[in-house]
């Protein structure tokens, strides 16, 4: 009994280190039952959105998407892309349907060694590390045929690739990028089932992209864009994390050129002179998951002249929250014209449920000089 | 042998081991986390695919599955990570790249690559840092707290080294994280992170080891939220496979061509 006494008082003294508490062997306990069921990895993904959305006017229109994106190996070298998306828009009268197709991607990809890859076709390509608006994404100017929403991000999933042949090489530490976009005219914009060439191709370009990581914190990526008689015009994308919660990003663009607006005019009426295109921002994200983000957009090609809209400066700002409440996002975007003095804004409320989300929008653009506010409810179910 | 050789020969060894002894009992902290990682992490480059669940009050929550593919970096010795989720279908060929500091979000939709900071979430309680493989002896000072013995995450009693980390690589996923290192064979067995104002952020369980890719190693992590202690994350790995990962992948410019590098 003597001999026993000891360990009785070492199990004491230990308890209080080993004793896990209840909470503990609950989690414990689900995750020994936890069920992990064998999951495909898919080349075919597909997307069904309905919405309904409706104007101050009490306009209301609806509509139905088929979003689908193909992307598979085909032997040891070569892949191939699809990528399309098919918008069906119709009011209470269905005979008013409108059908809109948006072929936003077909490519073959060669890989000529592991690290030089050969792409021919139509391809997607978005340069830029703002949010807002991209000086340096010099391709992705008018591409977007069907708007689905304000949201800036829906935006660039939803345009048109460039017809392309594109070249890339990988170093360790660098990498280039060599891209031809010929000129390619016709289709019609209108036909619902237009390729859109005169959107994606309408002049001849080419651009070259380098980017090299001088440590691993700095990796910036200059580039060189040419068109079909206009001035060379480069571009600087850089991006630094500054802590585990703060990301600051910028990107810049400059060349000769005229302003945007006049280039439906002829040649002989463009003031062509250098000008410069920049966004600067920074993210912050806490504990909780709440991301802040502040940008300014400088656009010295943009001139307010009436009826064109584009912006020559302007802030945006996002607050977004994922799972603000349980399964449940909210992102909002109010961006300001600082010249003409006009806001714009985006909310948007989301709920998962498995595969199919649910998400209820809130949307002020500006037609002309016209603001809009427009209502969104919409579901989305991958397949 | 002599009897009188014998009894010096038993004496040359007994002094040996009295005076060699204290040389590995005393390993200090730093080298009990090198010991540890060398448990946890193998020593090229792989892949694995990982399944999270998250569970909230006991129901099933959140669902997803990621491919990782790891490299260990030529200077500092730290890993480099490319992530790539399978599913939920909704971020299905969605990409991370973690190259040092720096992280990348691709997305196939928009062939957008984008910076994102390292606190952005993956889903449930588990962030890039708990996913993607990680040397902690190259980011954290560590030090002895004491020798304890703990209940594991399968409920045994482990004689284990209880070690204090502090970060001192700002690329490091958290401040600081207190480490509960097996005495009889280095494996983590548990961890809890910390916030910066040193609120408890989480607490892993490492468990499952098993078998896998030249060591044995932890094939589970049971994630428990530091503040609501019913929301759980479960985090499986197979699939392991030693995997040739050039550096050229672990670019933000490759990231849209990613898919090619499966064989």
């Amino acid at each position: 009994m003597k001999k026993r006494l000891p360990f009785c008082w070492l199990l004491a003294l230990a308890a209080p280190a080993m004793a896990q508490d209840d909470a503990t062997l609950t989690a414990l306990d689900l995750a020994d039952n936890a069920e992990f069921t064998a999951e495909r990895d898919k080349t075919l993904n597909m997307m069904f959105e309905a919405a309904s959305s409706t104007d101050q006017q009490a306009r209301k229109e609806q509509r139905a998407s088929l979003d689908m994106r193909w992307d598979t190996p085909l032997g040891q070298h070569w892949r191939l892309l699809l990528s399309d998306r098919l918008d069906s828009r119709f009011s209470h009268r269905l005979s008013e349907t409108r059908y809109i197709n948006t072929l936003r991607e077909a490519a073959l990809s060669y890989a000529l060694t592991p690290q030089t890859l050969l792409d021919v076709g139509r391809i997607n390509t978005r340069y830029g590390v703002a949010m807002g608006y991209n000086p340096t994404d010099f391709l992705g100017r008018g591409t977007v045929r069907s708007v689905t929403s304000a949201d800036p991000e829906t935006l660039r999933n939803n345009r048109l690739g460039n017809a392309m042949v594109r070249l890339q090489h990988f170093w360790d530490n660098a990498a280039v990028t060599a891209l031809w976009a010929p000129k390619i005219r016709s289709g019609t914009m209108q036909r619902s089932g237009s390729l859109d060439w005169q959107a994606s191709n309408p002049r001849e370009r080419v651009l070259l992209s380098a980017s090299y990581r001088f440590a691993e914190n700095f990796n910036p990526q200059f580039l060189l864009f040419q068109e079909q008689q206009r001035s060379p015009q480069f571009g600087l994308n850089l991006s630094r994390v500054l802590s585990r919660s703060t990301l600051i990003y910028g990107e810049w663009a400059g060349g000769r050129q005229p302003f945007s607006w006049q280039e439906t005019l002829p040649e002989s009426q463009w003031d062509v002179a250098w000008r410069n295109r920049a966004a600067v921002g920074i993210a912050w994200t806490g504990e909780n998951h709440l991301t802040l983000r502040l940008e300014g957009h400088d656009n010295g090609s943009a001139q307010p002249v009436p009826g064109h809209l584009e912006q020559h400066r302007s802030v945006l700002v996002q607050a977004y929250w994922k799972d603000i409440v349980d399964q449940y996002d909210l992102n909002l975007i109010a961006q300001r014209d600082v010249q003409q003095h006009q806001n714009m804004g985006f909310a948007e409320l989301r709920r998962h449920f498995g595969a199919v989300d649910l998400a209820l929008q809130w949307q002020k653009v500006y037609l002309a000089t016209t603001p809009e506010r427009r209502w969104q409810l919409s579901l989305d179910y991958w397949f | 042998m002599p009897l009188r050789k014998k009894r010096r020969m038993l004496a040359y060894l007994a002094t040996l081991l009295v005076f060699t002894a204290p040389a590995w009992a005393a390993l200090d902290a730093q080298q009990i986390l090198q010991k540890s990682d060398a448990v946890r992490n193998p020593d090229r480059s792989f892949s694995l695919v990982t399944t999270l669940i998250s569970y909230k009050n006991g129901k099933q929550h959140e669902t997803s599955k990621l491919e990782l593919y790891s490299r260990v970096s030529p200077n500092g010795g730290q890993f480099r990570s490319l992530l790539r989720f399978i599913s939920p279908l909704r971020d299905a060929g969605k990409l991370t790249l973690k190259s040092g500091r720096d992280l990348w979000l691709y997305d196939p939709a928009s062939q957008a690559s984008v910076p994102i900071s390292p606190q952005q979430r993956l889903m449930g309680q588990a962030a890039n840092g708990d996913v993607v493989t990680a040397n902690w002896a190259a980011d954290y000072h560590a030090s002895l707290i004491a020798e304890e013995r703990i209940q594991d995450g399968e409920r045994q009693i482990r004689d284990c080294y209880h070690l204090h980390l502090v970060a001192h690589n700002p690329d490091a996923a958290y401040p600081s994280m207190d480490l509960w290192v097996d005495k009889a064979d280095f494996k983590s067995r548990k961890a809890e992170f910390y916030a910066v104002n040193g609120s408890l952020l989480k607490t892993t369980f490492y468990r499952r080891y098993a078998p896998v890719l030249g060591g044995v190693r932890s094939t589970e992590a049971v994630i428990i939220d530091g503040v609501n202690a019913n929301w759980v994350t479960v985090l499986r790995q197979d699939n392991f496979a030693w995997r040739d990962v050039p550096e050229a992948w672990l670019q933000r410019d490759y990231l849209p061509h990613f898919r090619d590098a499966k064989p």
